[in-house]
């Protein structure tokens, strides 16, 4: 696979950002109770880390060492300000749905994660691939746990009805379970459980061992 | 199988004899939801001790009796479906079975109904007279399967927190039976209750406390069963407390010894 293509497919799965490193899971539970916030705010966070990414490697030889977290975030939090005016502007609705997500973009370790640990360090095309990467992977994630959340919570996808609820006279029993913050929590777990019987070597060794079932302790 | 079926499953299903001829006398669907229920959890029992080369032991059978007993008598079969096996699967089997788990899982089953569905009354127990559980109280304390450290806890934790909050609340009801035979089975289950005497007495008493608490605000086996959630949550914590203190006493102790 060329160079590029695997750098922005590696973090959809192998190396992905919410399911493997477990990273920016606050914001994964608190927006993914319908698929429309889901997906402005994956592209939201997309956006931000792809140019913070872009900008931190461009000026990364010129930062001092000992600043450095300083003035990644204050580049972040500018293209957070900046990502959160524009919602604010031309899409009033979402912005007041998303309510202090889009800003806490900021503090999202997703995207210091990646600056610090690879744009700090590479020139500026492949920084930015990897922001897109991460960014793609991120959004894979809270989309798949929407799209189970808004399916089973309100049998609705993107705000249309796709199973008719009993309210309006159809048979679909919303589950209520799905639209509080737990049941993002158990979805990215299965997730989480799924994706590592699928690629084994995902799986951390076992941090001790169980002792060898030997005799019976109790009588 | 294990030679503990005598002491640990046969007593605990023996406890259960009394509330369920109580209730088949009352309840009509009571024998067929039974039948679902057990079957289910068994079945899930199975399925991973298929995958993970593990034994099978009854205990499953003392969970989906009590999820039978304490669940409403109209209950829709495909909402027990669902919640049996949320709790089942994520409560306990993932864990690696009973004994690995950290939260009861029949408090799980119920707890996943209460907040999913609420078009049934889940948060209000079966009536059944106090005489019905009894049994169960002394069988289990005396087999060692319900903790006497939790249950002081629980009573000392009920008292106080009535007292403050309405005296009222420790009149007798006719769903007491119903109550007492959650606390005995899920509050003190000796798996989830903590390791520690200390911790589970602080466990027990944050049980009754939340539960009389929550009763406040809606049904009494509902507040029973978020209580238990939460206290079983907050277990392996109250354990790990009372070892750093014992081990800082200790620790004091053997300074004192040497420098006596």
């Amino acid at each position: 696979m060329k160079p590029a293509l695997k750098q922005i497919a590696d973090p959809l799965v192998d190396k992905n950002p919410v399911a493997v490193h477990i990273l920016g899971i606050c914001s994964a539970l608190a927006v993914t109770t319908s698929m429309s916030t889901a997906l402005t705010m994956s592209v939201a966070l997309t956006v931000v880390l792809v140019l913070a990414a872009g900008i931190i490697s461009a000026i990364r030889a010129h930062v001092p060492s000992q600043i450095r977290i300083i003035v990644q975030l204050t580049i972040i939090a500018t293209l957070v300000i900046l990502a959160d005016q524009l919602l604010q502007a031309f899409a009033y609705e979402m912005s007041q749905r998303l309510t202090v997500f889009v800003s806490l973009i900021a503090t999202n370790c997703i995207v210091l994660g990646r600056t610090e640990a690879y744009a700090m360090r590479n020139p500026p095309l492949p920084s930015m691939l990897d922001g897109l990467g991460n960014g793609l992977g991120y959004s894979l994630v809270l989309m798949v746990v929407a799209a189970i959340r808004e399916l089973f919570g309100a049998g609705s996808l993107f705000g249309v009805q796709v199973l008719a609820t009993q309210a309006e006279g159809g048979w679909f029993v919303p589950l209520r379970l799905m639209l509080l913050a737990p049941s993002a929590f158990i979805i990215i777990g299965l997730l989480v459980w799924a994706m590592r019987v699928w690629r084994p070597r995902l799986a951390e060794p076992r941090e001790f061992a169980l002792r060898r079932p030997g005799k019976e302790a109790r009588p | 199988m294990r030679a503990t079926i005598l002491r640990d499953d046969l007593t605990a299903l023996a406890g259960l004899a009394m509330p369920l001829a109580w209730l088949a006398a009352h309840d009509g669907w009571l024998l067929p939801r039974l039948v679902a229920s057990v079957g289910l959890v068994l079945c899930w029992q199975v399925v991973f001790a298929l995958a993970r080369g593990q034994g099978l032991a009854l205990h499953g059978l003392v969970s989906g009796l009590l999820v039978a007993i304490l669940v409403p008598p109209e209950a829709p079969f495909w909402q027990l479906v669902i919640g049996i096996s949320f709790g089942m699967v994520l409560g306990e089997a993932i864990f690696g079975g009973r004994g690995r788990n950290f939260v009861q899982p029949v408090v799980l089953v119920l707890a996943c109904l209460a907040f999913s569905f609420t078009d049934q009354p889940w948060r209000d127990p079966p009536e059944m007279p106090l005489a019905a559980a009894l049994p169960a109280l002394v069988l289990l304390v005396l087999s060692g399967q319900a903790r006497v450290t939790v249950l002081l806890g629980l009573a000392a934790g009920v008292a106080v927190a009535a007292l403050v909050i309405d005296p009222g609340l420790l009149a007798p009801s006719p769903v007491a039976g119903a109550l007492l035979l959650a606390l005995v089975y899920l509050s003190a289950d000796p798996v989830t209750s903590g390791a520690t005497d200390a911790g589970r007495v602080i466990c027990g008493l944050l049980t009754g406390g939340l539960a009389v608490l929550f009763t406040t605000a809606g049904g009494p086996l509902g507040a029973v069963v978020f209580a238990t959630l939460l206290a079983q949550v907050f277990a392996p914590l109250f354990d790990s407390m009372v070892v750093a203190v014992h081990v800082r006493l200790m620790r004091r102790r053997a300074a004192r010894l040497r420098n006596g």
